[in-house]
């Protein structure tokens, strides 16, 4: 039942995939492609730390871009047929969100590969300067952990029903009025306080703060 | 028409007069005039401060020990600031050691305006600082640059003033910054910061500015350094300064003869800036313990004779636990630490466990 399942989300999710996969491996190689530049002082280490900052917002969105796009096409279809499938095998519910996320987990592979490969290449391809470092295996595991938690967080949101994917928009929703209600009042960041607790340790998003740095000090 | 005409006659009439060179100021009239400017200069403070007694009169205060040391402060905002006073207290006692007695007599003003912004006032000392989100840190520091100024007005010696940047060493509040000192000890483009990098003390003592020179363009830099010096200099303008702008492009294209000639004018710092320098005076407090900075203070010699007076310790030993905390600082800032691998591995199974808990009655 695994392989079918896994067949099926891979159908549903061939084409972006393949693209997020070709993105994942090409970030990290186009990241390096001035790592040899040479100045009128040799190598220039701090532009190259300046390079690495700017392509570093790129790992976690596409992490985060990534995790959505395999919850929303494991359930999308589910959702449409107003999940007829599902209620047709002889299989406790749990089991088949369990086949769902593991088959949208495999999936999940292939981008990991990508950065993993694509990290590894640009660092050998590379010039680097004294005293920096590259962190391909570092970067890889960073990117698998955060592409996971977006998945997982994406997928229990997905798994649920409509009124839950509302309660959680209406949510949102009242966050951001409130934000902008009490943000009039002197001293009150709600939003501010809200994505620090979510963003710092031990928050859920921790994962994605920080640098996302192919090569640094 | 003939109106135009009369205004073009009486122009030419009138615009010589006008254009008529000015008498030169002699020396002694241009010394007046500054002794004018600064007298009105003395005047204007004095009007200032007489504003700032009257403004603190209007306003409801409360005054607070540092030791000898006086705060004059809003009472409606003495929490925090008595916190950051009982700070700067403990580490004025753990760096002062015996000598605290200089804070005799001094007295120190914080005015709170907007929140959370202060200005901290004495006679001679006047700074709007902003206490972003760690007040107490933050105003302990300032309260720290503000009584060591004031000590510093008649103690400091100017040789550790210019090394430092302009202010002599204090202790603050705050960690010492490793990852930055590590940061620009790998990324300026200096031979001897990478060497120092890798190891070499001497190179670092070179690029800390330890070793005494007076020539520091031809004693701290390489060739390639002193280019980089003058490259990273606005190209002076061709016009007002044709021989200067000959000099920069010509070091530009190699010549180090020509580098030296542009830096002669320039007062060269040492390779590390003041920054990472400061890393090293914190952390010679921190060896040092109680009384470092009275050490620092009263020994006599070069900076980093003090500096290892203030520690305790031997320049050698010093420079090496410096350099080797430095390079620790470095760790792996990329990789994610195991707590948040643990945390991001936990956060995965509650939301996994939060699917499979999912119904499938819509």
């Amino acid at each position: 039942m695994f392989k079918v399942i896994l067949e099926t989300q891979w159908k549903w999710v061939r084409l972006p995939l393949l693209v997020a996969t070709v993105a994942a491996f090409a970030i990290p190689v186009l990241s390096v492609q001035d790592a040899g530049r040479v100045g009128t002082r040799g190598l220039d280490p701090y532009l190259l730390l300046i390079d690495m900052t700017g392509w570093g917002v790129a790992y976690p969105l596409l992490a985060a871009g990534i995790g959505l796009l395999l919850a929303m096409t494991a359930w999308g279809p589910d959702h449409r047929q107003g999940h007829s499938y599902a209620l047709s095998l002889p299989i406790p519910r749990w089991r088949f969100a369990m086949l769902r996320l593991g088959a949208g987990s495999v999936l999940l592979a292939m981008p990991i590969i990508g950065i993993t490969a694509g990290s590894f290449a640009a660092t050998a391809a590379a010039a680097i300067p004294v005293g920096l470092t590259a962190y391909p295996a570092a970067l890889a595991i960073r990117f698998t952990l955060a592409a996971g938690l977006a998945y997982s967080v994406f997928f229990a949101i997905s798994a649920g029903s409509t009124r839950t994917a509302g309660y959680i928009l209406a949510g949102m929703s009242a966050l951001i009025v409130a934000h902008t209600v009490f943000g009039l009042l002197p001293g009150v960041d709600l939003m501010g306080a809200i994505l620090e607790r979510l963003y710092d340790w031990p928050g859920p998003l921790a994962i994605f703060g920080g640098r996302w740095m192919l090569i640094d000090v | 028409m003939n109106t135009i005409r009369l205004g073009v006659v009486l122009g030419a009439l009138v615009l010589p007069g006008i254009a008529a060179p000015l008498n030169a100021q002699t020396v002694d009239e241009l010394r007046a005039r500054v002794a004018r400017t600064e007298m009105e200069l003395e005047v204007a403070r004095a009007a200032e401060q007489r504003a700032d007694r009257a403004l603190l009169s209007t306003i409801p205060l409360d005054t607070m020990g540092i030791g000898p040391l006086s705060l004059v402060v809003q009472n409606d905002e003495a929490g925090v600031t008595s916190q950051a006073a009982e700070r700067a207290w403990q580490l004025l006692q753990e760096h002062l050691g015996d000598d605290t007695d200089l804070l005799e007599g001094l007295e120190v003003r914080v005015r709170w305006s907007e929140r959370p912004a202060v200005e901290i006032i004495s006679d001679a000392w006047s700074r709007g600082v902003d206490l972003g989100e760690t007040p107490v840190e933050n105003l302990t520091n300032h309260l720290m640059d503000a009584v060591f100024y004031l000590i510093g007005e008649t103690h400091a010696g100017s040789v550790a003033e210019r090394w430092f940047g302009g202010s002599f060493p204090r202790p603050t509040a705050s960690e010492p910054r490793w990852l930055r000192a590590y940061t620009e000890m790998a990324t300026a483009p200096y031979r001897s910061t990478r060497e120092c990098l890798l190891g070499d003390q001497d190179e670092c003592r070179r690029a800390l500015g330890l070793i005494p020179s007076a020539n520091p363009a031809a004693d701290w830099y390489t060739d390639a350094g002193r280019r980089a010096l003058v490259q990273r200099r606005r190209r002076p303008s061709e016009r007002l300064y044709p021989r200067r702008a000959a000099q920069h492009d010509q070091c530009l294209e190699g010549n180090d003869a020509a580098c030296s000639a542009a830096l002669s004018d320039w007062n060269v710092g040492p390779p590390l800036g003041p920054m990472t320098r400061e890393t090293l005076v914190q952390h010679a407090f921190r060896t040092g313990g109680p009384a470092a900075y009275s050490r620092l203070r009263t020994t006599t010699g070069t900076i980093e004779e003090r500096l290892a007076a203030a520690a305790g310790v031997s320049g050698d030993v010093l420079i090496r636990s410096w350099q080797d905390t430095t390079l620790d600082a470095a760790g792996q800032p990329t990789a994610a630490n195991v707590p948040i691998v643990l945390t991001a591995l936990s956060w995965i199974g509650v939301f996994t466990l939060l699917a499979l808990r999912s119904t499938r009655w819509r």
